[in-house]
């Protein structure tokens, strides 16, 4: 009996901590939307817009316009993740990297031609990235290749190690 | 002798219970600090995580520093102790679940556990294994009945 209220006190409490960490946390977000609680940072189109406003491709899609040779293939991982393995014939520019990569490929990204980035998969975020700043420049039609790399390969579609083009 | 050394442990397992209480409350105030510095950050690191709806995971970004925050002090001060370490064990367990998925998926990407002091931590069986430690002190507060300098202590022996 005893055991039962002491068990039941805790609950009671951690109940508790969710309920207020609740209304403060909503309350916070809801007083200062574009802040944080310590009112640093702002907050200017939330990445969360960014990530859904951002046009998305399935792997079976981007594998069509692989074999119609419509689409230009972004890897954004490192360069060592690169060269162990990439979608045949995709370029390599890391997401840090873009600013001094991007002028070397300039010429294989043509206005005609899908761009199709992709990284380690779902959740990951460095082919939006890119594909943010690819749109920055004026390309609409660039893609966020759902899957990335594992999704890829899972698939078993062709892929290249080591450096290309 | 050998008992005398016995009786030496037992005594200073209240000592053991109250530094770890003291280390998990101060490492969960300076995650929760990091994480209200950058809100912004942690809202792309929990949708990034990919296991939450967006709309769970906007909310639970809000919610997750104001939890450890709490439990935090809690621990410190020695109010709830239990009750804190439920929370926090079950915050952990949410934790070890979305790093084992997306290592299992193959993907990598930034933790976030703590945004300060420039950490940048990578999702990896390195943070697997401390966020496994945290867990195991939490359940063993869980299982203490006797907290020593502490509010509920007091409360008790009234």
């Amino acid at each position: 009996m005893d055991l039962n209220k002491s068990w039941r006190s805790v609950f009671m409490t951690t109940a508790g901590v969710y309920l207020i960490s609740f209304i403060l946390g909503v309350g916070v977000h809801s007083v200062m939307p574009n802040e944080g609680a310590a009112g640093r940072l702002n907050f200017p189109e939330s990445y969360v817009q960014e990530i859904s406003s951002m046009k998305t491709i399935s792997i079976e899609d981007a594998y069509s316009s692989y074999t119609s040779n419509s689409a230009v293939f972004i890897d954004t991982r490192d360069s060592a993740e690169y060269r162990e393995g990439h979608v045949k014939g995709a370029i390599n520019i890391p997401y840090d990297q873009f600013q001094q990569d991007y002028p070397e490929y300039e010429k294989l990204l043509t206005k005609d031609k899908k761009i199709i980035t992709y990284c380690h998969g779902t959740g990951c975020g460095l082919s939006v990235d890119v594909a943010k700043d690819l749109r920055a420049l004026g390309y609409t039609e660039v893609y966020v290749m759902t899957g990335g790399w594992p999704g890829w390969i899972n698939a078993r579609l062709p892929i290249s190690v080591g450096r290309e083009p | 002798m050998e008992r005398k050394c016995i009786v030496n442990l037992a005594m200073l397992r209240p000592v053991i219970v109250l530094v770890l209480r003291l280390v998990l409350g101060v490492v969960f105030i300076i995650a929760a600090y990091g994480k209200l510095l950058h809100p912004d950050v942690l809202v792309s690191t929990v949708i990034n995580f990919d296991i939450l709806p967006m709309g769970l995971a906007k909310l639970f970004a809000y919610v997750l520093p104001w939890i450890e925050i709490i439990s935090g002090a809690m621990l410190i001060v020695g109010f709830g102790i239990r009750g804190a370490s439920l929370s926090l064990g079950l915050l952990l367990v949410s934790f070890i679940i979305a790093v084992a998925v997306n290592m299992h998926r193959g993907v990598s990407m930034e933790c976030g556990c703590f945004d300060i002091f420039g950490m940048n931590e990578k999702i990896g069986s390195a943070i697997l294994i401390r966020d496994t430690i945290f867990l195991v002190v939490t359940v063993v507060f869980l299982f203490t009945k006797k907290f020593m300098l502490s509010i509920d202590g007091r409360m008790k022996k009234k």
